[in-house]
């Protein structure tokens, strides 16, 4: 997978914080769950140096 | 010998009568994501089945709708990978099509015990008649590995392949809800390519023959698969046919796509101002694999919207919001949403 960024993100309402990312060049809501295959996508990718930017 | 007979002479008398293909999608007729792709790296046509390029060269996928030249009984369709340029191929390069069994879905093989068997076979179909393999791999796909070559005996062809396997104790290594991988070898680098055949192999991780015909990065060369079915046992029995709905909900759990409907609308909250707040939740029709990845088409004529995490999303259903609408004249609906828990 091509992550490009990645951005905490929740709605406003109560733990609903989710990573709004682009991977190969679609935008996608990616939970914070461990055996989901994006997030897991996202742990390598910060694991080789890369940031989730935080939440506005 | 009228046709009933024959298929009555060649189906299994003892062990699992039913369910026995632990493959989903082996007839390849289900494809949510679209009849062709020119996606290089993920699951871009027939579900279950992933096209990876490897960074050896492009390559177009398709449901291959052969009408008449299908194989003969098991399916009009197959998934077809067809090199679209010429590429040289790198030594850490690994093109292939790759499907892999969820781990729970593979526990009546007994995978670790060397004393169990359990068998692969489908059709292939080739450009170009030659040697090809198919690796399998262990769930976490590090602990063990196991290459079994195969030759195609003429180009544009069907022919079945019939593979049995035995267990082996380092494949108890699954990751993630992977069981068991599988891979067609398009074109892996001598990085992992092997001369060790018919033996799990339980250091370098090799998953493809050497000597193998290289699809991908030359030009116009294609392979198709279909009739995909791994059964317990060292017996291959005849492909196990279910209706189209059955193997469609079998997909689901995996990916879920719906397009275009403009039935679910967002219900108002708090519409007495301009900033109001709509809310939706989608169910799914099948409960998925994990929490899934959503991406979703929501139309509205104000504020912002997306996809909820956390609590608000789950294998069942996921929620959807816009937030800073105006409560009584705005409108706010869902037209497509995609939710991915593929393995």
């Amino acid at each position: 997978m091509n992550i490009t960024k990645a951005k905490y993100h929740n709605s406003e309402l109560p733990n609903s914080t989710n990573i709004k990312a682009t991977i190969d060049g679609e935008e996608m809501f990616v939970p914070i769950v461990d055996n989901n295959r994006h997030y897991i996508a996202i742990q390598e990718w910060v694991a080789d140096g890369n940031t989730i930017d935080s939440a506005d | 010998m009228s046709n009933a007979r024959k298929l009555a002479a060649n189906l299994p008398t003892d062990g699992q009568l039913g369910n026995r293909n632990l493959i989903i999608n082996g007839a390849m007729k289900v494809a949510q994501r679209g009849t062709s792709s020119t996606t290089t790296n993920g699951f871009g046509t027939v579900d279950r089945f992933r096209i990876w390029h490897g960074a050896v060269g492009n390559v177009a996928t398709n449901q291959y709708n052969s009408g008449s030249n299908a194989v003969d009984g098991i399916s009009n369709y197959s998934f077809r990978a067809q090199a679209t340029n010429t590429a040289s191929l790198a030594a850490g390069s690994d093109a292939h099509i790759r499907y892999v069994v969820e781990d729970k879905d593979i526990q009546n093989i007994g995978l670790t015990n060397p004393n169990n068997n359990f068998t692969l076979s489908f059709y292939v179909k080739c450009s170009n008649a030659g040697q090809s393999s198919v690796g399998l791999a262990s769930g976490n796909f590090s602990s063990a590995t196991y290459v079994v070559p195969f030759t195609i005996a003429s180009a544009d062809t069907w022919q079945r392949v019939e593979l049995t396997f035995p267990g082996n104790a380092a494949l108890s290594n699954v990751s993630s809800g992977f069981g068991l991988r599988i891979y067609w070898d398009l074109g892996i680098g001598t990085n992992y390519q092997t001369s060790t055949h018919n033996q799990w192999i339980t250091s370098g991780n090799p998953f493809a023959a050497a000597g193998n015909l290289q699809i991908i990065g030359v030009y116009d060369r294609w392979l198709q698969i279909t009739g995909v079915q791994l059964e317990v046992g060292s017996e291959v029995t005849p492909f196990e046919h279910e209706p189209y709905t059955v193997t469609l909900a079998k997909c689901q759990r995996y990916y879920y796509r719906m397009d275009g409907n403009k039935t679910t609308w967002m219900y108002p909250i708090n519409t007495n101002n301009a900033n109001g707040y709509r809310r939706g939740s989608i169910h799914f029709p099948v409960t998925m694999r994990t929490t899934p990845t959503a991406t979703a088409g929501i139309v509205h004529s104000g504020g912002t919207s997306g996809v909820d995490g956390g609590v608000w999303i789950g294998p069942d259903c996921v929620g959807v919001y816009v937030n800073g609408i105006n409560g009584e004249t705005d409108y706010a609906y869902v037209n497509a949403l995609e939710v991915d828990a593929e393995l």
